[in-house]
Formats: C-alpha cells, sequence, structure tokens
C-alpha cells in the first residue's frame, strides 16, 4: 500500500504546474540547444545558494505566461528586447552529409553570396533576378519548421525573409537536423556548436562534416582543425561572415522584474556562469555586451519601479 | 525515502526510474517513440498566413495510415504510429512541403506553404459567395480577377476595369458619366424583357438595387473578383444566376506586420475627338452648306440673302461648340488603408475619396467611402466576422436623351458655328427670340451654370457572420448582411432661359430609400472516406431568405424667383406640380444544397440542388427548382501523365444544369394592377388596368460547358478553351391578346426562347524570362452566338431590330441602302433582300434582317512588362463584327435640320453635280423630295469593330532600389507610377462619325493620365 502511495505521490509531485510549486521557472521550449548551459548554471548557482528555487522546464510555458522566464535566442527589436538580458552567444555552423558532393564542388569554400544562394530562395521580383541563371552549388538545406530561433537567426544573419528558406523542414529539436542530414547525402544545416561537436572530446562528431567555407588563412586554419575551442575562440575575436553567431538572453516578465532571485540569478550568470559557455559550446559574451546587459538588469528593476509609482 | 528505495529494489534503480521520467517529461528523446502520435497543426499561406482549406496531408512511405485533408480552418489531426516520420503537405499551386517529425510536438504545428513560382499567377481558390474551394478540384467554370490586378486603374466603376480581363464578359461603356454602370452580358444576351446584367453578389449580398450600388465600392478595396459562368458555379443562385454571377469580395485582415498603405493619384481627363468623318463643320463649311441647301431647295435669292441675314452667317463673328462644351476634367483619389492582425483578430479598415470630372460640362462624380472589416476568433471553434462599408456618391449629372436640346452631347454637335455662346460684352447669349440666339436649341453653356442636375447617394452595407467549427469535419455558418441605400435627385431647370422658361422654371426633386436584408445559415461537412487514401466528401446545406424594400417620394413645383438664384428647393416654388410617394417589396426565399466529392485529386464530381421561392411571381408558380452537376479530370495527376514531357498541366471540366432569371421584373409583375382616378367611362373611380398573370415563372435557362485546362513548358504557357451552351426557355415578353379581353397584352408572360452558344479562349503565356527583361501575357477572345428559337408573338419588327426564330435577337430590320443615283443625287435603296432593283421610294423598299448590333467576338490582350525592376502594363480591348447605328441620323444628314450643324463626311462627299459617284445625297434644305433619305437604313449602320489600348501604365518600386533601401527601410512599398486610359482606338469604318462604343447620344469616352505613388510601411 506505501509502494502505491509514495508512487502516486511522485508521480504528483513531478505533474504539479510548476508554476504553483516553483515559482522560478525557466522555460525552454523552442531552444532546447541551450538546456545544457542553463542546467549547468543553475546546479553551479544552487551550489553558492541552496535554497535557491530557480530551476528549467522544457515544454510549453503554462497558461500564467507572465510568470514564467524564457529563453530568447533569436534577433529581437522594440519593446520585446526591453526585459531581455543577454547571457551567452551561440553560433551557426554549416554541416552537411560526409557524402554530399556539395564538399567536393566548394572545396575552395563558399562566400557569403554562396550561402544565400544555396539556402534561400531567389526573389524572383527583385531587379537582379534571374531565372535562368544556374546554381552554382545545389544541396538540400535542412531547418526547423515553424520560425524557430535557430532558423529565424539563419534567415536574418543572411538578410533574407525567413519564408524563403528553401529545402526541407523538420518538427523536432535541433539535434534532428544531424540525423536528417545523415540520412540524406545532399543534405546539409546549420546547427549549434554544442550539436555539432562532441563536447567531451571537443572534436567535430564522426558522422558530420564541415561545409568548407571561405576564409581567411587564420579563420581556415581554426575551422579545420575541428576543435571546438579554437573555433570558439576565433569566433569570439573577429566576425566570420559565414558563421552566424547570435546572442541568447532570459526575457524577464515585468512582475519578475523586482525579484530578486531571479536577479540574482542572472547577475550570477553575468559574472560568474560565463566560465562555463565554453565548455559547454557557447561564446562568452564579450565585455561591451556583459557591462551593457548588467545595466539592462538594473534597468529593467528602475523601469518596472517607475512604472509602479505611477 | 528508504521505502521508497525499498519499492524501486534499491536507490539506484530509484534514480535510474527518476531520471528516465526526467527525460521523458523533457522530451529530449532520442529514442523512437512508439504508440500512436496525433499531431495536430495547421496549414496557411505563407504569404498571408491565410488558412488553406483542403491540403492533403500524408505520411511518406507508409501504407498503414491514410492521409487527411485540412478542414475549413486549414486544421488537420493525422496520427502517426511511430516517430520519426515524414510527412507530407501538399495543395495545388504551392510548392509541396516535407518534413520529418523527431518528436511529438507540444502543441499544434503550423505548417506554412509557399505558392509555386508561376509568373502566371494562377489562382487557386474559386469562393463562389456559399463555398471555397480549390480550383483543382473545381467543376465550374470561372474567372478570377485578383484586386491587385485593378487596383487604381483610373476608373469610377470597378465593372469598367473589368474591360478586356474576362473570356465571356462583354463590357461596354456606352456612357461615360463617372460613376455609370457599364453594360454587361455574360455569355450573350441572357434576356429580353428581364434585367440581362449579371448578378451581383458582395461579400455574400446578394444586390437588389441598381443604380450606383457598384460604383459605391472603392475598387481599391477589393481583394478580388470572381466571374461564375456556367451551371456548376452559378445554378447555387437558382433563379437568379442565368445571367452569371459576379462576386465580389472585399479585402480582409490578415494576421502578420500591421500594413499601413496610402494612395495617392491626381491626374486629368482629356477628350478623344471625333473620327474626322463626325467632326462638326465649321463656320466656312457651314455656310457653305446652307447656302447650296437653300439653293438645292429652290429658294431665291432674295430669300437666301434674308435667311443668310437672318442666321448670322455673313456676321464674321462664330464659334466652335465643340470646344465650348468640351473640356478637361480632373481625376484625383486618395485612399488609406491599415491591415493586420494576429492568431485571433484581423482587421482591415479603408478610407477612400475619389473625383473625377467628365470632359464635358457638369458631369462629375465625388465618391467618399470607407471600410471596414473584422475577424475575430472568440475561441478555437468559433469565428466572428464583421464588414461594413459605407459611401457618398455625388454625381452632377447633364441631360441625357436624344431628344433634348439640354443635352451637351447633342448640342455640341447641332449648334451651328453662328449661334454664339457668348455676346460681345462677354455674357452669356440667352436670346431666345432670333435665329441669331436660341429659338428651338439651347445655349448650353448658361443651362451648365444656372441648371441643377445632381444625384447624391449615400449607402450603408454591412454583414456580420459566425462561423462554429461544431467538431472538425462540420462547420455552421449564420450570416445576416443588409444594405441600406438613400439616393437624393434633383433636377432644376433655371427661370430664365431653357426648358422650363416658360413656368419660371422648375424642381423635380426625388427621394428613396431601399433596404435590402438577407439571411443564411449554412452547415458545411467535409469527411475522408475511411480507408480510402485521398478521398473525400463534402457537402452544403443552408438556408436563405433576402428581403427588398423600396419608398421613394417624390414633388415637383414651378415659378421660381427670377432674381434669386440660390432659391431652387421646392419650398421656394411658386406652383406645386406634382407629389408622390410608393412603396414595394419583394422577397426571396431558399434552401440550398451541394455536394461533392474527390478522389485523389484526380477526380471530382459536384452537385448542387437549389428550391427558391418568390414573391415576384404568379401564385401557381412561385417555387422552382435549380440544380446542376459537374466534374472535373485531372488528368495530370494520372500516372500515365507523368511519363511525357510537354504538358505539365491537364484538366478536363464539365456540367450541365439550370438556373432562372428574375432579375428586373417588376416587384408585382404577376398580378393584375388596378389604376385610380378614372373608371372605365373615364369617370372617377378606378379601373384594372393591367391583367395579371398567376402562372408568371422564372425564365429558366439549361447550360451546359465543357472546358480544358492545358499547361506547357511548366506552365508558361497556358492555354484554356470552354465550349457552352446556354438555352434560354420561358423568356418574358409582353403577350398580345384579343382585344375582347378588354386588354391589349399581358404585359409579363413566359413565352419565348433563345440560345447562346460559344467559345472562349485565354492563352497566357510567361513569354519572356530573363534576368533583365519579363513579359507575362494574357490574350483571351470570346466568340458567341445568340438565337432566337421560340416566340410568344408574331415575327417581325422589334423597333430597329428583327425579331424571328432563327435570327440573333440584335439583327438589324432595314431597308437596304442602295447609294446615289448619280444623275440627280436622289438616294436609292433596293427594293429587297435580293438587291437586284432600286427604288428612289423609301416606302417602297422592303425592311430586311440585316447585320447584326451583336459582337461576333471581342477580348483583351494584356501585357505585363518588367526591365530591370520597371513594370509596364499594357491592356488592349477589342470587340469585332457588330454594327452600330446612328440613331440621331435624320438631324445631320442631307439637309432636313439645314439649322443643325453636320457632320464633315456629309459635306466632303454630298452629291453636288451630275456624274458624280458617291453615296451621299444631295443637300436640300429642309429635305425636299429626299425627306426619307436620312430614315433609318443600312446607310447609317457602321461596322462597330475596335481594338482599343485600354491601359497603359508604367511604374517602379523605388523600395526595391538597392542603393535607396538604407534610407527607404521604413517602406516596403515606394511605387511610383503613371498611367494613361485609351490611348488609342483602331476602328473598321471611314465612316464613322463617332466612337464606336460611345455612340452619338451619351457623354463619349475620354482619355485619362494620372501620376500616383502607392506607400506601404
Amino acid at each position: 500500500m506505501k509502494k502505491i502511495v509514495y508512487t502516486v505521490l511522485l508521480f504528483a509531485i513531478i505533474a504539479l504546474p510548476g508554476g504553483k510549486l516553483f515559482a522560478q521557472e525557466i522555460h525552454i521550449e523552442d531552444t532546447k540547444f541551450v538546456h545544457s548551459i542553463v542546467e549547468k548554471w543553475i546546479s553551479e548557482y544552487k551550489k553558492e545558494n541552496p535554497n535557491a528555487t530557480i530551476h528549467i522546464k522544457v515544454g510549453q510555458a503554462t497558461e500564467n505566461k507572465a510568470s514564467n522566464l524564457n529563453i530568447i535566442a533569436q534577433p529581437v527589436s522594440g519593446n520585446g528586447n526591453e526585459r531581455v538580458v543577454y547571457v551567452g552567444r551561440y553560433a551557426l555552423l554549416p554541416v552537411s552529409n560526409p557524402q554530399n558532393p556539395l564538399l567536393g564542388k566548394a572545396a575552395k569554400g563558399l562566400k557569403r553570396k554562396d550561402l544565400i544562394d544555396l539556402v534561400f530562395e531567389k526573389d524572383i521580383l527583385a531587379e537582379d533576378f534571374d531565372p535562368d541563371e544556374k546554381e552554382k552549388y545545389t544541396a538540400t538545406v535542412y531547418t526547423r519548421g515553424s520560425k524557430s530561433p535557430t532558423a529565424v537567426t539563419l534567415a536574418e544573419y543572411f538578410d533574407q525573409p525567413f519564408e524563403r528558406i528553401k529545402g526541407k523542414k523538420i518538427l523536432g529539436d535541433d539535434i534532428y537536423l544531424l540525423n536528417a542530414i545523415q540520412k540524406d547525402e545532399t543534405g546539409i544545416a546549420f546547427n549549434t556548436l554544442n550539436y555539432v561537436f562532441d563536447l567531451k572530446s571537443r572534436q567535430l562528431k564522426s558522422e558530420i562534416s564541415l561545409v568548407p567555407l571561405s576564409l581567411k588563412s587564420r579563420q581556415k586554419e581554426a575551422l579545420q582543425s575541428l576543435n571546438i575551442d579554437r573555433l570558439l575562440t576565433l569566433l569570439e575575436e573577429s566576425k566570420v561572415e559565414t558563421i552566424p553567431v547570435e546572442n541568447f538572453g532570459l526575457q524577464i516578465p515585468e512582475e519578475y522584474s523586482n525579484n530578486e532571485e531571479v536577479r540574482n540569478f542572472i547577475s550570477w550568470v553575468l559574472i560568474h556562469g560565463q566560465q562555463y559557455n565554453h565548455e559547454y559550446g557557447f561564446l562568452t559574451l564579450d565585455q561591451a555586451t556583459l557591462a551593457s546587459q548588467k545595466t539592462q538588469l538594473e534597468d529593467s528593476r528602475h523601469e518596472y519601479l517607475s512604472y509602479s509609482n505611477n | 525515502m528508504a521505502n521508497l528505495f525499498h519499492f524501486f529494489g534499491n536507490r539506484k534503480r530509484f534514480l535510474q526510474f527518476i531520471l528516465c521520467l526526467l527525460v521523458l517529461g523533457s522530451n529530449i528523446s532520442i529514442v523512437r517513440a512508439q504508440g500512436n502520435i496525433t499531431i495536430q497543426g495547421k496549414v496557411i499561406d505563407e504569404h498571408d498566413n491565410e488558412s488553406i482549406i483542403g491540403a492533403t496531408i500524408t505520411l511518406k512511405n507508409t501504407k498503414s495510415d491514410s492521409g487527411v485533408v485540412t478542414d475549413v480552418n486549414g486544421e488537420f489531426k493525422l496520427t502517426v504510429s511511430s516517430l520519426p516520420a515524414t510527412i507530407v503537405v501538399s495543395y495545388i499551386g504551392y510548392k509541396q512541403e516535407e518534413i520529418d517529425i523527431y518528436e511529438k510536438p507540444a502543441g499544434r504545428i503550423t505548417i506554412s506553404l509557399g505558392e509555386s513560382v508561376n509568373a502566371l499567377g494562377e489562382v487557386v481558390i474559386v469562393s463562389d459567395g456559399y463555398q471555397t474551394q480549390a480550383k483543382k478540384v473545381y467543376t465550374g467554370s470561372s474567372t478570377v480577377i485578383s484586386g491587385a490586378s485593378i487596383e487604381n486603374k483610373p476608373v469610377s466603376n470597378p465593372l469598367a476595369a473589368l474591360q478586356g480581363e474576362v473570356a465571356g464578359l462583354n463590357i461596354s461603356i456606352p456612357n461615360n458619366q463617372p460613376g455609370a454602370n457599364p453594360t454587361i452580358r455574360l455569355r450573350g444576351l441572357g434576356s429580353i424583357g428581364l434585367s440581362t446584367n449579371p448578378l451581383y453578389v458582395v461579400d455574400g449580398m446578394i444586390i437588389t438595387t441598381g443604380g450606383l450600388a457598384l460604383s459605391s465600392i472603392n475598387q481599391d478595396d477589393i481583394e478580388d473578383i470572381t466571374v461564375l459562368k456556367d451551371a456548376s458555379a452559378t445554378s447555387i443562385y437558382g433563379s437568379r444566376g442565368s445571367n452569371g454571377v459576379i462576386v465580389i469580395t472585399t479585402k480582409r485582415g490578415k494576421a502578420g506586420k500591421t500594413e499601413v498603405k496610402l494612395d495617392i493619384e491626381a491626374g486629368s481627363t482629356h477628350v478623344i475627338p471625333f473620327p474626322d468623318a463626325g467632326q462638326p463643320l465649321n463656320a466656312g463649311q457651314y455656310a457653305e452648306l446652307f447656302i447650296e441647301g437653300l439653293v438645292n431647295a429652290g429658294n431665291t435669292q432674295a430669300q437666301i440673302d434674308k435667311l443668310v441675314e437672318d442666321y448670322g452667317i455673313n456676321s464674321g463673328r462664330s464659334n466652335d461648340w465643340q470646344d465650348l462644351v468640351y473640356k478637361t476634367g480632373k481625376q484625383q483619389q486618395y485612399n488609406v488603408s491599415i491591415r493586420g492582425g494576429n492568431d485571433k483578430s484581423k482587421i482591415f479598415a479603408s478610407a477612400g475619396y475619389f473625383t473625377q470630372e467628365a470632359t464635358i460640362l457638369e458631369s462629375d462624380l465625388r465618391r467618399i467611402s470607407g471600410l471596414l472589416n473584422v475577424e475575430h476568433k472568440i475561441s478555437n471553434r468559433v469565428t466572428f466576422n464583421a464588414g461594413i462599408n459605407v459611401s457618398n456618391l455625388f454625381q452632377h449629372v447633364p441631360e441625357e436623351g436624344t431628344g433634348s436640346w439640354n443635352n451637351p452631347v447633342f448640342a455640341s454637335r447641332i449648334l451651328r458655328p453662328f449661334q454664339m455662346a457668348y455676346n460681345e460684352d462677354g455674357t452669356l447669349n440667352i436670346d431666345y427670340t432670333t435665329p441669331l440666339g436660341y429659338t428651338a436649341h439651347q445655349n448650353v453653356l448658361y443651362i451648365a451654370e444656372n441648371d441643377k442636375r445632381t444625384v447624391n447617394n449615400t449607402r450603408a452595407r454591412g454583414n456580420a457572420s459566425i462561423k462554429w467549427n461544431i467538431w472538425d469535419k462540420l462547420t455552421y455558418t449564420s450570416f445576416i448582411s443588409g444594405d441600406y441605400s438613400v439616393g437624393e435627385n434633383k433636377t432644376f431647370l433655371n427661370p430664365l432661359f431653357g426648358g422650363a422658361r416658360t413656368t419660371k422654371g422648375s424642381n423635380s426633386t426625388s427621394y428613396s430609400r431601399s433596404f435590402n436584408w438577407l439571411t443564411r445559415n449554412q452547415l458545411d461537412y467535409q469527411y475522408a472516406i475511411p480507408g480510402i487514401d485521398d478521398f473525400y466528401v463534402t457537402a452544403v446545406l443552408g438556408y436563405e431568405a433576402q428581403r427588398s424594400e423600396t419608398f421613394s417620394l417624390s414633388g415637383s413645383g414651378t415659378g421660381f424667383p427670377l432674381t434669386q438664384p440660390d432659391l431652387i428647393e421646392l419650398s421656394n416654388a411658386a406652383v406645386t406640380t406634382g407629389a408622390s410617394s410608393s412603396t414595394a417589396a419583394n422577397s426571396f426565399t431558399a434552401i440550398y444544397s451541394r455536394l461533392g466529392a474527390n478522389f485523389k485529386n484526380k477526380y471530382s464530381l459536384n452537385g448542387s440542388y437549389r428550391r427558391d421561392g418568390s414573391s415576384v411571381f404568379g401564385a401557381n408558380n412561385r417555387y422552382g427548382n435549380f440544380w446542376s452537376i459537374g466534374g472535373a479530370w485531372n488528368i495530370d495527376e494520372e500516372d500515365f501523365f507523368k511519363n511525357q514531357p510537354v504538358l505539365s498541366l491537364a484538366k478536363l471540366h464539365t456540367s450541365y444544369g439550370t438556373t432562372g432569371n428574375a432579375q428586373g421584373i417588376t416587384n408585382y409583375a404577376a398580378r393584375a394592377l388596378a389604376g385610380y382616378g378614372s373608371n372605365y367611362t373615364t369617370g372617377n373611380g378606378q379601373n384594372y388596368n393591367t391583367i395579371g398573370n398567376p402562372d408568371l415563372t422564372w425564365e429558366k435557362q439549361k447550360k451546359f460547358d465543357v472546358g480544358v485546362d492545358l499547361g506547357f513548358f511548366h506552365n508558361r504557357l497556358i492555354i484554356t478553351p470552354d465550349y457552352y451552351i446556354n438555352n434560354i426557355d420561358g423568356l418574358i415578353q409582353a403577350v398580345s391578346l384579343s382585344r375582347t379581353t378588354g386588354f391589349s397584352s399581358v404585359p409579363y408572360a413566359n413565352s419565348g426562347a433563345m440560345e447562346n452558344r460559344g467559345v472562349e479562349l485565354i492563352i497566357k503565356g510567361d513569354i519572356l524570362n530573363s534576368k533583365k527583361l519579363s513579359w507575362i501575357s494574357t490574350f483571351n477572345i470570346a466568340f458567341n452566338h445568340n438565337e432566337v428559337t421560340k416566340l410568344g408573338n408574331a415575327s417581325g419588327a422589334n423597333g430597329n431590330y428583327y425579331l424571328d426564330k432563327g435570327y440573333d435577337y440584335y439583327t438589324y430590320y432595314t431597308r437596304l441602302y442602295a447609294g446615289v443615283d448619280p444623275a440627280n443625287g436622289q438616294a436609292l435603296w433596293y427594293k429587297d433582300g435580293s438587291k437586284t432593283e432600286t427604288t428612289t421610294n423609301y416606302d417602297s423598299a422592303d425592311r430586311v434582317p440585316y447585320k447584326s448590333a451583336t459582337p461576333k467576338y471581342f477580348g483583351g490582350f494584356n501585357n505585363t512588362f518588367n526591365y530591370k525592376g520597371i513594370g509596364l502594363n499594357i491592356d488592349f480591348y477589342y470587340n469585332f463584327g457588330n454594327y452600330v447605328v446612328d440613331s440621331w441620323s435624320t438631324r445631320f444628314y442631307d439637309g432636313a435640320y439645314y439649322t443643325f450643324n453636320s457632320y464633315q463626311r456629309e459635306y466632303w462627299n454630298r452629291w453636288t453635280t451630275p456624274g458624280q459617284v458617291t453615296d451621299v445625297p444631295i443637300y436640300i434644305a429642309g429635305g425636299g423630295t429626299q425627306s426619307n433619305s436620312n430614315s433609318f437604313s443600312s446607310r447609317f449602320l457602321y461596322d462597330g469593330s475596335f481594338i482599343r489600348l485600354k491601359n497603359v501604365a508604367l511604374g517602379y518600386d523605388f523600395a526595391k532600389l538597392r542603393s535607396l533601401k538604407p534610407y527607404l527601410r521604413t517602406f516596403s512599398k515606394l511605387y511610383v507610377y503613371g498611367r494613361a486610359s485609351n490611348l488609342w482606338t483602331k476602328t473598321y469604318d471611314d465612316r464613322l462619325p463617332f466612337d464606336p462604343e460611345s455612340g452619338n447620344v451619351s457623354i463619349p469616352i475620354y482619355r485619362t493620365f494620372t501620376l500616383g505613388i502607392n506607400v506601404a510601411f
């Protein structure tokens, strides 16, 4: 009988709506690729703050969305940007099936324009549209369906409409893009470094290949090393126009602007959490951004206070 | 906790269990999911986020799971047995999407489909007001014109913008009064006694009042116009679908970024001169003809000298009435709109201001309009829609008609160059006592300045509907719409000069109000047949009721103050000469249904049935049944088709069914009517003046249609031929009665029959598609043969036409002109149709059926060029094989009305010398022995064929210009354009004195030049 009671209790605890039991909940739905680093931050934060209740939840936000912290991993503009505090950066690396004929054809390396041609439909209404122009390179581009953050980042980075991304779509986390290109010899995909590299060996996963990119010699050297740390250093030190890099952060709901635990946690990530970024395949924020995000964190509180006083 | 470990065996197993739960909970599973998984989603158009209905979702490489189609909300639910799986989402006209599913989505997924890159812009949806269907499975014959293609065309009535755009839709614009309705015939003449206009449906409302109903719509507010042609398309409109149906849908809100659009256009309207043959005479020519006519009439020199003096022929003063009456007009329009929304609510709102002046005195239109369409999703299953369109139209309308001296079109043609518009002191000449002034005619400049002829129409058309998705397959829609219109017409004639001089001015004012409401309750059902892949049925069942009520009030008075030109209202009249009011109403009610089946998008069957009832028909025949059946075979979906390289599209469709015509019949046509005021012996009382007809019912049309859609070279060339036969029975005419009944005729009786048969052809070509230059061309042509097959009365003359079985309804019935006797200049006619013998006696020549006013073929040729982003549109309209008549022939020829001006051709070719071979008789003042030479004969019929360069538009979207992009980031569109209409017309009869489309009765066609800018952000 006790077994049954314990089991029911256990399930009940797990199944309880997080918003009620755990107030500080970080939701990850479209951004599972940051799950590992956020989890690491939480665990390290909890070591220093044993009473902290902040935790991570994967899946759709509950109905009371305002009480949840959301991960933002795509360019945000306007009002939505005001309560986002960026905590790290990620890069999207073009990878392909090792058998892809593109690897041979594009051995000299693809330029930014080549990637745009490869990934995006041409605008038939644009003044330079030429339907008779043969595609220089062809491949089947795999991206996530719907407006997933990485796909939106990809489109935004290359200054193209999201809707014009060619190829096939998948439903599921970004990691499945690797499954998709493994099934298709012509497949390529842009994916995050933590997924394309083996984080233990720090080397590129064996079942995929890098799409050759046209780079300066030092950049090429770093990329060809197939070592994630060298690549992270490279991307932090210089902009590589063929590799999209985007911030990711936490969006603080208005109600949380003065929640000390949330603020403490984010502040901790900005000060102490950055040290774990590389280990988990993410870029750290540069110093200027880091400083601005600390200010942003402060401003969000002031903004709410002044709003409340009105 | 120890107990927990005990329950799981040990601590390690307990932790494994927890880990397992967490992994499952976090959904990061890279193992294959097993068991039935339901994927819920919605398919939308990536461009406008609108739901795609009928999209097919299938599982790739799986036989056990059948596919599903999206419902009326674009939603679907698909069960898969295991993951990963690949679904294929397809819909005709869109790029097929393959989606690999690795994880069960957390919620409803949204799949965006992009349209196939098809420069020909094939419209893939047909919405007929009752149902929205994919073109692929559509069994009817219809044409959809997108609002974008008619946007900003410089016309005051959106239907005029369709000229040349739709095969089989003959649009002629004889009257160019801004706001006037064009004359429209779809697939030939549909009736001889009732309306021949198609049925107009605006946002689901069946328009029952004519007049300015369509001019009240701002064409920039139109999303699309669907022209329904055959039985499969129109029979759901039952008793009112015979002449075809034109469905106008206004713009709706769209989910996504809010778009604000601003359109500004300004320009001018310019006179298109009459053809050389029809130009009025100048002063010298008129003087020469005047004197020659008097000489030929046998006047003495003294008589001639007196008349020359009286008529000011030698006065040294003259004016050109064409210059005085015609002018350059102004045209401008301003439109602003907002369009946006999200998944729950969508809105479209617009306001428009349009003015246009015709090129003649006192003829213009001003329209102010506003439209608001909103949609709100109350819940996942219930959607609310509402819309309101409000407009005010104000027109100055000059007098029209063939007999009125006040008609400026007529006046500018007949007034002599020596009738001076202005006195020497600059005041307007209103002398009505001497031939130097206006003893018979009127100085239309003074009339235009002092008379008032205005039309003011305010209209509000609104609708609201609730759509309830009762369950996935069944949707209920309740729709109600109202159309309220108030019209005020005022005709004030000044007391000093003109038609009302003798009564010291007159005012005739009328007020009319109409209210038309319609309600519709409809169930839509869509069901995928289980066990058979891609086989589904659709059903529509509905009830509809409509009532139209009109009220009119009119009053008239005379005797207005001479010195107070502002006192023109009825209350200022010294004498009230009339006051009346009337009320009328009619009702329609119907049940309707449609059943469709589609198998693999290869085979479609569609059947409809409607039972209509109407108050306007006789008690014995008040209800009627209308039905249709149609089928389509998409040959390109067959396996055998895929092995050939030439054709990329092949669809065969055919339909047969019945429709009716009740449009234009008076509300009480079937009833016996009494007149009040006098009895049969002219004493006070009443008398029955109209015999009733309790058997009166609809004109019925049986329509057959067969058509093919063929696409070549990846649809860069699309050819669409259609063949149809429309048999009309029960044509309503007045039928003669024996006078012993006390009546001369039954005014409305189902007595005749007629047939229209024809071929339509549309050719669309994506002709050039290079980096710098593209050229898309659409050509359409329609041939129609009209034939009367049964008559209620004896055959014979019907005005200028011949009415008999076997003839086109508009066959002329005329004496055949044989030219001029070279010896004496006398007119000759053939005695009969054999053309073997001539006579100078008009009355002894037989009238024979000759030529027709019906065009043999007509169509359009529309081209869109793009050179490095510069867009150029060139649209032609053509019309061949019809003959037009000069309805004012008696006034302009041979001197019968020698105090009127004449045509140049009369002057050039008149007979003057014995032995001269010509076709214009001797000019004799007052007509003399030639009094019948100007009477109606084949001499006054002209080949009405023409090709017109209807529209030329040149523009460029500066928002697309790379060098300006950094400065124009705010704008999604910054399109600057210039447009010209009616630039060039080619006619095929040198004798033509007027434009073959306009004639010489109404305001003639004019040319417009406009410059505009469209801004969107």
